[in-house]
């Protein structure tokens, strides 16, 4: 059944009419056209479908839309303008931690959350926090330095 | 009639009620989404009932030696909590993946009942109890009571789980350990969960619980009898070892499936036993 679905959807206000059973990473792309967030694999594994629900890590593909009334939404969209995704994509850059790029915004969504509350992640913190995103193309120690230089030019970012 | 049915019920009455009708339950999600997306999980087309609105679902609190843990709360919440037994913190933080333990939820893990849920060996040896919900009134059990078989529970068809208690342990030593080929998004092959308490050097109370290795959790009851009743001293398990482990080995009920096979699950049980046991007569 139809109805209206109310939440905030990177700093806006937003609604949607649809079914609340569908998934949000669908809602996302095709209701609000924000296709930055990826579906790599439907069933939460991958962590590609990545976004932030009420500021923390969650896997969109594994939400219904339902779910997400009056609650805040962040999508990768929605971190472009902060100066941690700056510091964050610079580094990705730098490292050469992106190939295909599939992986990415899950990968930098994760990515935030860890620097914004741990400011100094050891490799052990860094590897644990990004486990449940995966990556087909770089072995992932590209990934771990980016996050790493990023940590380190953190200060006040966050 | 399970149309209308409001989403977003704001009593637990009301989403037992719902529940009754035919709609489904939406926790954290996470296993009634994975399972639409196999094509696979109950009624596709019966509509989601939200629990988040509920605060009598939510919160972890301590009274009278006793934890009570409502149903929607996440692993994360769990995995972070001072006021849960560090057993179950343990086993609710190797759930999955970070994200999706922010989504899970204890009541999801224990409703959902499957052989390999890793928050269930850790509740059974700390001698969990639920507590369901039906228009009806409440009701509380013991989980080894609630569990019936992979994926089976007692829950009637207008029942929910509403909170699960836990005592507020004291000086029991604990161990866990979940045996799966990644850290993360990595069904469980076998674990342990299991607690001793020693005084004087003699083991005065041991829990054994075994995950993944039976239709549901299996508990070495006489394994537990046979350490406890013998007065056994930790300096002594060292002696004891292979009898122990070939009990362990005994009572699991492991299968072939496309994880990992029963030779394996059994032989790597007793191990993880061993291990166990080793712990304790360490410092």
């Amino acid at each position: 059944m139809i109805r209206y679905i109310s939440f905030e959807l990177n700093g806006q206000a937003v609604g949607v009419e649809t079914p609340p059973e569908a998934r949000l990473v669908d809602v996302l792309r095709e209701n609000f056209g924000l296709t930055g967030t990826k579906e790599g694999c439907g069933e939460g594994e991958c962590g590609a479908c990545m976004i932030l629900l009420d500021g923390r890590p969650a896997l969109s593909c594994l939400v219904a839309v339902g779910a997400v009334r009056s609650r805040r939404i962040t999508t990768i969209e929605g971190l472009l303008p902060t100066a941690g995704f700056d510091i964050l994509s610079r580094a990705f850059n730098e490292v050469g931690a992106v190939q295909c790029g599939f992986c990415t915004p899950g990968m930098i969504m994760t990515a935030y959350a860890l620097l914004r509350d741990n400011p100094r992640p050891d490799q052990a913190a860094i590897r644990a926090a990004m486990a449940g995103n995966l990556c087909r193309c770089t072995g992932y120690n590209m990934i771990v330095e980016a996050i790493t230089l990023a940590a380190s030019r953190r200060s006040e970012a966050w | 009639m399970v149309d209308k049915v409001n989403p977003y019920p704001e009593t637990i009455e009301a989403a037992a009620r719902a529940k009754g009708a035919g709609a489904l339950l939406y926790a954290g999600g996470t296993d009634l989404m994975a399972r639409r997306a196999h094509g696979a999980g109950p009624d596709p087309d019966a509509p989601f009932v939200f629990l988040n609105s509920i605060s009598r679902l939510k919160g972890i609190t301590l009274s009278e030696m006793q934890v009570r843990i409502g149903a929607m709360t996440t692993m994360a919440e769990i995995a972070c909590s001072p006021l849960v037994p560090t057993l179950l913190a343990r086993a609710c933080g190797v759930v999955g993946s970070p994200a999706l333990r922010n989504s899970a939820t204890i009541g999801g893990n224990v409703a959902t009942a499957s052989p390999c849920g890793d928050s269930l060996p850790a509740l059974y040896v700390l001698s969990a109890e639920v507590e369901l919900h039906s228009p009806a009134g409440s009701r509380r059990l013991p989980i080894s009571e609630c569990i019936t078989g992979p994926g089976c529970t007692v829950l009637r068809p207008d029942e929910l789980l509403s909170a699960i208690y836990v005592p507020a342990t004291g000086h029991y030593r604990f161990h866990h350990r979940k045996v799966s080929p990644r850290v993360a998004n990595a069904i469980t092959k076998v674990s342990i969960a299991a607690a001793a308490a020693i005084e004087d050097g003699i083991i005065t109370d041991i829990r054994i619980a075994f995950g993944a290795v039976g239709p549901t959790v299996i508990r070495c009851t006489p394994l537990e009898r046979k350490l406890t009743d013998g007065r056994t001293a930790v300096q002594d398990l060292g002696g004891g070892m292979e009898q122990f482990k070939a009990l362990a080995a005994d009572l699991v009920k492991p299968i072939d499936d496309l994880r990992s096979t029963a030779e394996y699950r059994r032989t790597v049980a007793a191990n993880l036993l061993q291990e166990f046991l080793m712990s304790l007569s360490g410092a």
